[in-house]
């Protein structure tokens, strides 16, 4: 009886997993910029949600994993791991035309924000998170998470215009040549 | 304003486009893998609330002492017991009592279990018990958002929360030590749920000596000033006479600085924080200065980092004006910055 129903909270979550593993993988990826670092968020993540999988509902859980993926990173964070960014910032000085760089290149300019920032732009503009979900899972008030917003809207422009000014440049050069 | 920022649709396909061109790099964990960490997790968190069960027996239940907002907070009672130094590795259980204005007072089993890579916090409030990583310093939500308890050092005779709760008053319960360890805990129970965070603790040894998780190696003892400093968890703060302290989020720029007294009638007030790097001929300038009056100005370098601590004492009622601040550099210039 007993195996029986861990059978079925096993295979509960197995489907849980497959479905919200991939979104996970991303949100990671974007708050950390590595994806050795992802993985293994997501998968502590996911092994906390399992242990409390008996109080979670089911149309909670991807939100609940989530949250928990989030507040690992800032436990980690906490706990003197440091931040955790790329091991190595590419230059930005060249024009990304193939798929690691642009990844690189993303996570390079990711990387320039300050983690709270970061989390807050990646929750409400990745996850399409409303402002008020944000600040429950970070623990800000809703000010807290506009102001963070606002400013890492700001700076990432500023990065994104400046990556792609200088690309231009680059291709100008490449054109004269 | 573009409707492509209005929307913010460029950053959204910039976050889609990153993530697209990562997914190739991305693995998925094993499920295998995942269910049996999570089974092992379960297993040990049913140990714990095993354990902590037979050692309730060893009981002890925190005074308490309200506490109002804002910074100007009665003091904390003193733990009830302290033995000799235990080894920081050692679990221990002990049952903490949060009161409530109305209804049942919460009760709450804490064991702790360090270890050199962390270690764990189980916490039992009657419906279940959830894990916590031992972080001492760092708040565990209890079964209501209201509710914090944090581990601290067992040297710590009261402590509080940064940021503080920003309406409603705290509760505060502790801190107690839990027994045979060289953890105590404290309980915060607050009248609204803090919205802003994450929080930390600062704790006072009995000395009045404030505490960060940082250690108190970065507090500027100016007498019955202590100007401290948290870099790493990005606090700073005053502290006046003992276990009353001014407590804000450490800014960015080269001037921080904060204004408090031992309590809101006071005659005398403190301006004090930080300057980045080497300061000299620190002056001060109050905006209107009315029936203010400056009074000393005294600076210290703070250990170990390269900023200076400085304390200008103000007299004559309360909380005043704004203040310009000036100060000789490093580079021998004179810079200056709001107060």
């Amino acid at each position: 009886m007993f195996g029986s129903a861990k059978a079925e909270r096993d295979a509960a979550f197995t489907e849980f997993m497959r479905a919200a593993t991939p979104s996970l993988l991303r949100t990671a990826w974007l708050l950390t910029g590595s994806a050795d670092t992802a993985h293994d968020l997501v998968q502590a993540a996911l092994v906390k949600t399992y242990a409390a999988w008996s109080r979670v509902r089911r149309e909670d859980a991807v939100a609940y994993a989530r949250r928990v993926l989030v507040n690992e990173k800032t436990d980690r964070w906490r706990k003197g791991h440091g931040e955790i960014t790329v091991a190595e910032l590419p230059e930005a000085a060249q024009r990304m035309s193939t798929t690691v760089e642009d990844r690189d290149e993303a996570a390079r300019l990711l990387a320039l924000l300050p983690d709270q920032q970061r989390r807050v732009i990646v929750l409400r503009y990745y996850n399409d998170l409303s402002e008020q979900a944000v600040a429950e899972i970070l623990g800000l008030s809703v000010g807290g998470v506009k102001s963070s917003a606002s400013r890492g809207l700001a700076a990432l422009r500023v990065q994104l215009a400046a990556a792609s000014s200088t690309s231009t440049a680059a291709t100008t050069e490449g054109r004269v040549r | 304003m573009s409707s492509l920022q209005t929307d913010h649709q460029d950053v959204r396909t910039f976050l889609r486009s990153a993530t697209d061109a990562a997914a190739t790099a991305l693995h998925a964990p094993a499920p295998d893998a995942i269910i049996g960490l999570g089974a092992q997790r379960i297993r040990r968190r049913r140990l714990a609330a095993a354990g902590s069960g037979l050692a309730a027996l060893a009981i002890v239940t925190f005074g308490t002492t309200a506490l109002g907002g804002g910074f100007h907070r009665a003091d904390l009672r003193p733990a009830q017991s302290t033995s000799s130094a235990a080894d920081p590795m050692r679990p221990g259980t002990v049952k903490v009592v949060v009161p409530r204005n109305a209804g049942a007072d919460t009760t709450y089993v804490v064991s702790i279990f360090p270890d050199t890579s962390g270690g764990h916090v189980y916490v039992q409030d009657g419906t279940g018990t959830s894990e916590n990583d031992f972080a001492p310093g760092f708040p565990i939500e209890g079964a209501t958002p209201d509710i914090r308890l944090v581990i601290l050092p067992a040297d710590a005779v009261s402590a509080d929360l940064l940021p503080a709760a920003p309406t409603g008053g705290v509760i505060s319960s502790g801190p107690t030590r839990v027994p045979g360890t060289a953890w105590s805990v404290m309980a915060f129970r607050y009248d609204f749920a803090p919205t802003s965070g994450p929080a930390t603790a600062i704790w006072f040894r009995a000395d009045g000596t404030p505490v960060t998780r940082s250690g108190a190696g970065s507090v500027v003892d100016f007498g019955e000033v202590k100007v401290w400093l948290d870099k790493d968890a990005d606090r700073a703060g005053l502290s006046v006479d003992g276990n009353r302290g001014a407590f804000a989020m450490a800014g960015h720029g080269p001037l921080n600085a904060f204004e408090m007294s031992k309590s809101p009638d006071a005659k005398t007030w403190f301006i004090g924080g930080f300057i980045e790097g080497p300061a000299t001929n620190i002056r001060a300038t109050l905006d209107k200065a009315g029936q203010r009056q400056l009074g000393d100005i005294r600076a210290k370098p703070i250990p170990g980092t390269a900023w200076t601590a400085f304390v200008i004492q103000v007299m004559t009622g309360g909380p005043g004006p704004a203040a310009t601040i000036t100060w000789t550099g490093a580079d021998g210039q004179q810079h200056s910055g709001r107060a």
